[in-house]
C-alpha cells in the first residue's frame, strides 16, 4: 500500500517530465509539419511565421521568425517544451533554458536518414513513439516502391537549379542531391565543393544535362525557363525536359514529404516507370 | 632683478627633414625684457620660435630656461611658467570665450581639474585686461579677428606666465587692434615684469614696443640690439633688399621705417 | 554648468525614467499593464508576468543602457579626437574586426567550444586585433590624427572584405546567423555577459570623464595643446584605446548597432555645447535613453516579429536629426 502511494506520488512528477507535453512551441517549419504528421496539431502553442505547411499551421499563434524568435512571446505562451534546430540563435535558446523552459534542439538534417532519425527523436520526446515509427515506416515503404520501379532505368543527367541570378545549384550532402539519385537521376553538380554553390552557366552547357529541374522562385521561374530555352543545343532543351517543382518538398522535408517529392521527380525523369502519387501538388 | 638671463639659447641649428633653416643662433634674454624677433620671410623666425618654445627639437645647440635645458623639463612644468601663442590660432569647436580662457589655467590645476577661487579670479582679471569680458559667453565664430586674438591672448595670460612667447600676434589685424593687443602685453611687461619674446612682421610695431631686437637673415642673426641700433637704413636695406628711409617718430623717439617704391625713385 | 545645462540634464533624467517605464510596460508579448504593475511590486511571485518583466525586460533595458551609453561616449570621444562631426565608434575599423571575429566563430561552428561566451569573445578578440593593428600603424607616425584615420578606415575595408569573402563561400545557414549578429541585437542577454562587458564600458566612460578637459584642450591643435602642458601623443593613445575598448565590449555583447554613436553625441553637442566635461556625461545619459527606447520600439512595433534595433536607431536618429537641422538657424557644425 505504501509502495503504491509512493508510486502515485512520484508519477505526476514523472509524467510532467517525460510524459506527453501538452503545450509545444516549434521554432522550425519542418518541425511544425512533423508535429502535424504525428497527430499533435492541437498541442501546438506557437510556431514561426514561416511555418506554412500544412496550411492549418499558418493559423497558429506566431512567435517570431526562425532566425529571430521572440523570447518574450514564447515565455508568455508557457510551453512545456520548445523544439528547435541549429538554425535558431543559440543565445535565445540558452535564455529560454535559463528560465526553466525545456528546449530540445534537433541535430542537423542533411539526408533522408537524418530526417527519419529526427522524427524518431521527436516521437520519443513527445510521447508518440509509435506514431513516429509508423510514419517513418510508411515513408520508407513508398521509397522502396519507387526504387523497385526504377531498378532497371538508366540514370538521367540532371541540372538542379535553386537560384536564377546568381545561378545556384546543389552539391552532395543536400536533400535535393539525395532525392535526385534516388529518383534515378545524376546531379551534374554532385562534385561541387559546397552544399549550395554559385554555378557557372557555361559549365552547365558543357556538362549538357538531359533534364533541368527548376525549384520555383516566384515570378522569375517563367523567365528562367525561357532563358534556358534559348540554348537550343542543350539536350534538355531539345527534348523539352525542363521541369518546375515547388521548393517545399525538397528544402526541409519531413520523411513523408520527402517521399512525395521523390515520387514527383521520379515521374519527371522516368515517366514510364513512375507516375505522381495521389497527394500530388 | 636677477642678473642671470631668464632665457638663453646657444648654438642653435635646426630645420625640417633635410632642410636646415637656422644655423648657429645664440642670444640671451634678460628678465623683464621685451624682445622682438624680426626678419624677412624665410629668415627662420618661426623656426627659431618653435625651437625656443620646445615644439621643434634643434639639431644642435640648447635652450636654457633659468639655467635649465628645456628639453629636460616636462611640458607640464614648462607650461606653468611659459605661455606660448602660436600663429594662426583657431578653434573649430564652438567653445565659449570663457571656456577657452579657462583652458589657460590647466597647467596650474590639480588632479581633479576643478577651478578654484584663485583660478576664477585670474580668469576674470585676464578677461578684463584684454577687454573681452563683455563677450565671455559668446562663441569664437561670433567674434571679429581682433576680438579673437584678444581671447587667445587672454588664454595665454591665464597661465600667469613669467615668459610670454608670441608668433605674429598682430597678423591680419587692423592698426587699432594691433595697438590694443601690444599695449596689453606691454603693460604687463612693465607692471608685472613679464618677459616677452615676440615675432613680428611689422618693423614699426617692433620698434615701438620692443626693448631689444634680433634681426634674422637666412637663418642667422644679422644684427642684435636696441631698436635704434638695429633699425638703420643700411641694415634694413641689406636684409630686406629694398630701399627704405629711416627717421625718428617724433612722439615715441623710436626709429620709424618709411617705404619707398621702386617706381618712385 | 550653466542654467541651460541644468535644464538639459533634468530633461534627460526624466526621459530616462520614462524610457525605463516604457521598457517595462511594452515588449514582444502583450502583457497587460496591470500585470506588469503587479509584477513590479511583487517580484517574488512566480508568475509569467514576473518572469517576463524581471528576467527579460529589465536585463534587456540595462543592457541597452550600458551599450547605449558606451557607444555614445565612444562616438563623442572619436568626434572630438578626430575633430570630425561624422566620426563614430566604428570609423576606425573596430566593427570590421569584431565582425570578422564573429563571422569566423559562426561559420566554423565554434559556438559551443567555450559555451555561450564563444561568440562575444571571438567578436571582442576581432575588435582587439583591429584596434592593435590601427594602433601599430598610427604609432609609427606619432599617433597623428590623419594617420589614425587612414589606418583605421583602410583596416575597416580590409576586414569587411574578408567577412564578405567568408560569407560568399559559407553555408547559407551560417550566413544567416552571421547577418543576424551583424544587425545587432539586445535580446539574448545573458546577464553574465553584460556584467563582464560592464567593466570595460563603465571603466572607459569614467576615464573619459576624468580626461574631458584634456580632450577639450587637444581640440586647440597639436601645438597649443603641447604649450598648455599636455603630452599629446600619449593622450591620443589613451583616448583611442579607451574608446576602442568600450566599442569592442559593446559590439561583443550586442553586435553592430549603428547610428547611436554618431547621432547622440552630435545632437547633444548642439544642446550643451562642445565642452566635453558636460558633453561626455550628457552623451552617456543620452545614449542610455536612445538605445533602450529604440529597442522597445523595435520589439513591439511588429510583434511578435522583432526588427533589428539598428533599423530603428537609423530611422529614428535620422528623422530627429533632420528635423533639428531644419529648425536651427545657425550653421555651425561643431
Amino acid at each position: 500500500m505504501i509502495f503504491c502511494a509512493v508510486i502515485l506520488a512520484i508519477s505526476p512528477a514523472v509524467a510532467r517530465g517525460d510524459g506527453q507535453p501538452q503545450r509545444i512551441v516549434s521554432l522550425s517549419p519542418s518541425i511544425t509539419e512533423a508535429l502535424f504528421q504525428l497527430g499533435l496539431a492541437d498541442n501546438i502553442a506557437g510556431v514561426t511565421t514561416f511555418c506554412l505547411y500544412p496550411p492549418r499551421a499558418a493559423r497558429k499563434p506566431k512567435i517570431g521568425t526562425v532566425i529571430k524568435p521572440n523570447v518574450e512571446r514564447i515565455v508568455s505562451l508557457q510551453p512545456d517544451i520548445v523544439l528547435a534546430t541549429e538554425t535558431n540563435p543559440q543565445p535565445d535558446l540558452d535564455k529560454l533554458s535559463s528560465l526553466g523552459i525545456r528546449v530540445l534542439i534537433l541535430p542537423p538534417e542533411k539526408s533522408f536518414t537524418d530526417i527519419c532519425r529526427n522524427l524518431s527523436l521527436l516521437g520519443k520526446a513527445l510521447g508518440v513513439e509509435k506514431t513516429a515509427e509508423s510514419v517513418i515506416k510508411k515513408a520508407n515503404e513508398r521509397i522502396m516502391v519507387i526504387k523497385a520501379r526504377l531498378k532497371d532505368a538508366r540514370p538521367v543527367k540532371v541540372f538542379w537549379e535553386v537560384g536564377a541570378s546568381p545561378l545556384v545549384t546543389v552539391g552532395k550532402g543536400t536533400f535535393a542531391d539525395e532525392l535526385l539519385s534516388m529518383a534515378g537521376g545524376i546531379n551534374i553538380a554532385h562534385d561541387a565543393p559546397a552544399r549550395y554553390v554559385r554555378y557557372s552557366r557555361e559549365e552547365v552547357l558543357r556538362r549538357n544535362p538531359e533534364a533541368i529541374v527548376l525549384v520555383t522562385m516566384g515570378d522569375v521561374t517563367a523567365r528562367e525557363v525561357a532563358s534556358w530555352q534559348k540554348y537550343k543545343g542543350l539536350t534538355a532543351v531539345k527534348d523539352r525536359r525542363i521541369y518546375v517543382i515547388e521548393a517545399h518538398p525538397v528544402c526541409s522535408p519531413t520523411p513523408l514529404t520527402f517521399a512525395r517529392g521523390l515520387e514527383k521527380v521520379a515521374s519527371f525523369l522516368h515517366p514510364d516507370c513512375v507516375r505522381p502519387g495521389p497527394e500530388g501538388f | 632683478m636677477d642678473a642671470s638671463p631668464l632665457l638663453k639659447v646657444a648654438g642653435l641649428v635646426a630645420g625640417y627633414q633635410d632642410q636646415k633653416i637656422i644655423d648657429g643662433i645664440s642670444f640671451s634674454v634678460p628678465n623683464s625684457c621685451f624682445l622682438g624677433i624680426i626678419g624677412p620671410n624665410g629668415s627662420g623666425k618661426t623656426t627659431l620660435f618653435r625651437v625656443i618654445t620646445g615644439f621643434l627639437k634643434p639639431w644642435e645647440g640648447e635652450v636654457l630656461y633659468q639655467g635649465n635645458n628645456t628639453s629636460r623639463i616636462t611640458a607640464a612644468d614648462i607650461a606653468k611658467e611659459i605661455a606660448v601663442m602660436p600663429q594662426g590660432m583657431e578653434s573649430t569647436f564652438s567653445f565659449s570665450v570663457e571656456e577657452l580662457v579657462a583652458m589657460g589655467r590647466f597647467p596650474h590645476l590639480g588632479r581633479l581639474q576643478k577651478l578654484g577661487k584663485r583660478d576664477r579670479d585670474v580668469i576674470r582679471q585676464v578677461l578684463e585686461l584684454t577687454d573681452t569680458e563683455d563677450f565671455k559667453d559668446k562663441k569664437l565664430f561670433e567674434l571679429s579677428g581682433g576680438e579673437r586674438q584678444r581671447v587667445f591672448l587672454a588664454q595665454s595670460l591665464a597661465q600667469e606666465p613669467k615668459l610670454l612667447l608670441l608668433d605674429e600676434p598682430t597678423a591680419h589685424l587692423d592698426i587699432g587692434h594691433q595697438i590694443r593687443i601690444l599695449d596689453v602685453i606691454k603693460r604687463l611687461n612693465r607692471t608685472e615684469g613679464m618677459t616677452v619674446i615676440v615675432v613680428l612682421h611689422d618693423l614699426n610695431l617692433a620698434s615701438l614696443y620692443c626693448d631689444r631686437l634680433i634681426l634674422l637673415k637666412d637663418g642667422f642673426i644679422f644684427e642684435e640690439g636696441s631698436p635704434s641700433e638695429v633699425m638703420t637704413y643700411e641694415t634694413i636695406e641689406a636684409v630686406y633688399e629694398t630701399v627704405v628711409l629711416v627717421n625718428k617718430n617724433p612722439v615715441t623717439k623710436r626709429p620709424h621705417v618709411l617705404l619707398v617704391s621702386k617706381e618712385q625713385q | 554648468m550653466t542654467y541651460r545645462h541644468t535644464k538639459v540634464f533634468i530633461a534627460l533624467f526624466l526621459l530616462f525614467i520614462g524610457t525605463f517605464l516604457l521598457g517595462l510596460a511594452f515588449g514582444g508579448s502583450n502583457l497587460s499593464l496591470s500585470s506588469v504593475v503587479t509584477a513590479i511590486f511583487q517580484p517574488e511571485k512566480d508568475s509569467i508576468a514576473s518572469t517576463i518583466v524581471w528576467q527579460l525586460r529589465v536585463p534587456r533595458f540595462f543592457l541597452g543602457v550600458l551599450v547605449g551609453a558606451g557607444l555614445s561616449v565612444a562616438g563623442c570621444v572619436f568626434q572630438g579626437l578626430l575633430r570630425n562631426p561624422l566620426a563614430e565608434p566604428y570609423t576606425l575599423g573596430i566593427s570590421g574586426g569584431a565582425a570578422l571575429g564573429a563571422t569566423l566563430a559562426i561559420v566554423f561552428g565554434l559556438p559551443g567550444v567555450f559555451g555561450r561566451i564563444t561568440l562575444p569573445l571571438a567578436a571582442f578578440l576581432g575588435a582587439f586585433l583591429s584596434l592593435s593593428l590601427t594602433y601599430a600603424v598610427a604609432a609609427r607616425r606619432r599617433f597623428s590624427i590623419p594617420t589614425l584615420i587612414l589606418g583605421g578606415v583602410i583596416l575597416s575595408f580590409l576586414f569587411s572584405a574578408l567577412v564578405l569573402l567568408i560569407l560568399s563561400v559559407a553555408d547559407t545557414d551560417k550566413v544567416h546567423g552571421t547577418i543576424i549578429w551583424l544587425m545587432g541585437d539586445l535580446s539574448a542577454t545573458e546577464t553574465g555577459m553584460a556584467r563582464v562587458a560592464a567593466f570595460p564600458i563603465v571603466g572607459g566612460i569614467m576615464i573619459m570623464i576624468l580626461l574631458a578637459q584634456q580632450l577639450n584642450i587637444l581640440t586647440l591643435g597639436e601645438e597649443k595643446a603641447t604649450y598648455l602642458g599636455l603630452n599629446t601623443e600619449s593622450l591620443r593613445k589613451i583616448f583611442f584605446l579607451a574608446a576602442s575598448l568600450i566599442t569592442g565590449a559593446c559590439v561583443a555583447v550586442s553586435g553592430l548597432i549603428g547610428f547611436v554613436g554618431l547621432i547622440v553625441p552630435h545632437f547633444l553637442r548642439r544642446l550643451v555645447g562642445p565642452n566635453h566635461r558636460t558633453l561626455i556625461p550628457a552623451s552617456a545619459l543620452g545614449g542610455a535613453i536612445f538605445l533602450p527606447l529604440c529597442d522597445t520600439i523595435a520589439r513591439t512595433i511588429i510583434a511578435p516579429l522583432e526588427l533589428p534595433v539598428g533599423v530603428i536607431t537609423g530611422i529614428a536618429g535620422g528623422l530627429v536629426f533632420i528635423s533639428f537641422i531644419l529648425k536651427t538657424k545657425s550653421w555651425e557644425i561643431f
